[in-house]
């Protein structure tokens, strides 16, 4: 699956969809462990999402049992 | 998709927000309407004095250093002190078209002056209410209304003082030195506005940063 697109202002791929389908979770399972809107995730997704605090991503590598570098990483522009 | 950000800025729907501002303008627009009304029905079915305006006599308050009181205008006062006049007021008990002008020249733009501020400050207040308190309207408008401040208030203290030295040189059969008094009266009247206009517009620049701060908060998970 392909990570989403970044937003225009910045080069960071998420990889929630990857980590979601690893997981066998859906995004709806997400919002209601992590306690975050399923729009709000589904922004942050789509990488049109401009930051994300420390305390959003702690609940999601909690949720999806992984680090921070497996939730995003960073695309190198030509 | 529609946003849900979390941080989703209140898009004014605390009423108590643009308290108590907009309880004091919406008090004092009631009250100009009902003095209008008062006035108007005056003017259609009697005889109405205001301001110069009018059948009767036309005076005004006009700013005069240097006045030396003859008479016990201060009645008691203690040995050693002395009374000194700052205004006085000075009438044409007959007066002609332009003195009537003139009398009215010295308080008709400071009064459209503030009711055009007063309607401003409701037209910001109900942009807050829509738009939030931190949108580029509010800055917009906050900037118009400091520049607006600034630049009305010169022009009404500019005709209000000119029309009051006009005024006295058409009482006063003697020398008045009008055009002294009419800049330290120009003076006192614009050190508050001057003073308020740069914090609307200091206040526009905060605002137009808090726009800012708060399209970038809008975006954060």
């Amino acid at each position: 699956m392909a990570a989403a697109e970044p937003g225009p202002d910045h080069a960071i791929d998420i990889h929630l969809d990857e980590l979601l389908a690893a997981r066998g979770m859906t995004l709806t399972q997400l919002s209601e462990q992590v306690g975050v809107t399923i729009v709000n995730l589904s922004i942050l997704k789509n990488g049109r999402a401009k930051a994300i605090r420390f305390s959003t991503l702690t609940r999601l590598c909690e949720a999806l049992d992984c680090q921070p570098g497996d939730l995003m990483s960073w695309r190198k522009q030509d | 998709m529609q946003l849900d950000i979390d941080t989703t800025p209140n898009r004014g729907t605390d009423r108590k927000l643009t308290q108590p501002l907009g309880g004091a303008v919406r008090f004092i627009l009631i009250a100009a309407a009902v003095l209008l009304g008062i006035v108007l029905i005056f003017a259609v079915f009697g005889t109405i004095q205001l301001g110069g305006l009018g059948s009767g006599p036309a005076c005004t308050g006009v700013r005069l250093t240097g006045i030396t009181i003859a008479g016990p205008a201060v009645a008691h006062l203690q040995p050693g002190t002395t009374a000194t006049g700052g205004t006085v007021a000075l009438c044409a008990s007959r007066p002609t078209a332009g003195q009537r002008a003139l009398v009215g020249l010295t308080w008709i733009p400071a009064v459209a002056m503030y009711l055009a501020v007063v309607l401003l400050v409701a037209q910001l207040l109900q942009v807050v209410h829509t738009a939030g308190p931190f949108a580029m309207a509010v800055a917009r408008r906050l900037r118009f209304l400091g520049w607006f401040v600034l630049a009305g208030s010169v022009i009404v203290a500019a005709s209000q003082s000119v029309a009051q030295s006009a005024f006295a040189s058409t009482v006063d059969a003697g020398p008045v030195p009008a055009v002294s008094h009419a800049v330290s009266a120009g003076l006192a009247v614009l050190l508050v506005p001057l003073l308020i206009a740069c914090g609307l517009l200091t206040l526009a620049r905060v605002i137009r940063a808090g726009v800012q701060m708060s399209d970038d908060l809008a975006g954060t998970v």
